[in-house]
């Protein structure tokens, strides 16, 4: 009597187990499938500096100066004003400029131009290893 | 006999149980992760770059503002003027001073409004503030 007691009740639980494992199995799979369908996210530092810290502080280097100007058509990128025609040669210049010193990166941005451009410009920055860039609070000139 | 035997087919129900423990506590981890990131995330089409660093604020040390194709600036799903979303910025700088801002906006949106937002950072002395970006060449949703 008691033998049977025991064999039977852990079995009975054993029976509703398959089907519960099965249903929390298709729920974990369909959650830790969903979650990879975002992709990672990541960040690029920028800075609009404050008007009074950049006006009266020495600086060792006069900034670069990088226009991004256009609108909805296109867009041309300056450094320094003169032209660059694609990121790739404005990385380039900007890559020759840091073989001297660190130097400190003004991107300035009409009003009307795309958030991509202004973030590829920052990315280019970034990638000539200029590390003190920041985006101007002024809208560049014509 | 009989009996031993289903004994034996059922032996396996003492290494289901901590199973099920380690599965549910997964599957409370994913909804509460992705009911989490579905509040804060708007779907924008992100710019690329490609020398974007991995976010590494902790969540209760930023603030996500998104901006979406029309230019609308969405906290926590609630549009928000320039004035309003100072408020907000201000009233979460008390809560936690090393706040970072993270810009989530729409490539295709004018500079002039991830600007205005930027600005008003810099008035609030927040310098910490990020670009979200995608990596390049990544298969973005078509919106």
């Amino acid at each position: 009597m008691l033998l049977t007691r025991q064999h039977l009740k852990p079995s009975a639980v054993g029976l509703n187990m398959a089907a519960m494992i099965d249903v929390v199995f298709l729920l974990l799979i369909f959650f830790m499938c969903t979650m990879s369908f975002v992709p990672p996210e990541k960040k690029l530092n920028a800075q609009i500096p404050r008007v009074s810290s950049s006006a009266d502080t020495p600086r060792d280097f006069e900034p670069i100066r990088v226009g991004v100007r256009g609108g909805e058509q296109g867009y041309k990128i300056y450094c320094d004003g003169q032209l660059c025609s694609t990121f790739a040669e404005l990385s380039g210049k900007l890559r020759a400029r840091r073989a001297i010193a660190d130097i400190p990166v003004i991107i300035e941005g009409q009003n009307e131009v795309a958030f991509e451009y202004m973030v590829k410009a920052l990315d280019s920055c970034y990638e000539a290893g200029l590390s003190q860039v920041a985006f101007s609070a002024n809208e560049a000139a014509q | 006999m009989r009996l031993q035997k289903k004994q034996h087919r059922y032996g396996c129900v003492i290494n289901i149980a901590p199973l099920i423990d380690v599965v549910f506590l997964l599957i409370i981890f994913f909804m509460v992760v992705s009911q989490f990131t579905q509040k804060e995330i708007e779907a924008v089409v992100l710019p690329e770059a490609g020398q974007g660093e991995l976010m590494g604020e902790k969540v209760d040390e930023r603030i996500i503002v998104n901006v979406n194709r029309q230019g609308e600036m969405i906290v926590e799903e609630q549009a928000h003027s320039l004035r309003s979303l100072g408020g907000l910025l201000q009233a979460a700088r008390r809560r936690s001073s090393g706040l970072a801002v993270v810009i989530r906006s729409d490539r295709r949106v004018h500079w002039e409004t991830v600007r205005a937002i930027m600005k008003v950072c810099a008035d609030l002395k927040l310098n910490r503030v990020r670009l979200a970006v995608a990596e390049v060449g990544q298969i973005e949703p078509t919106k």
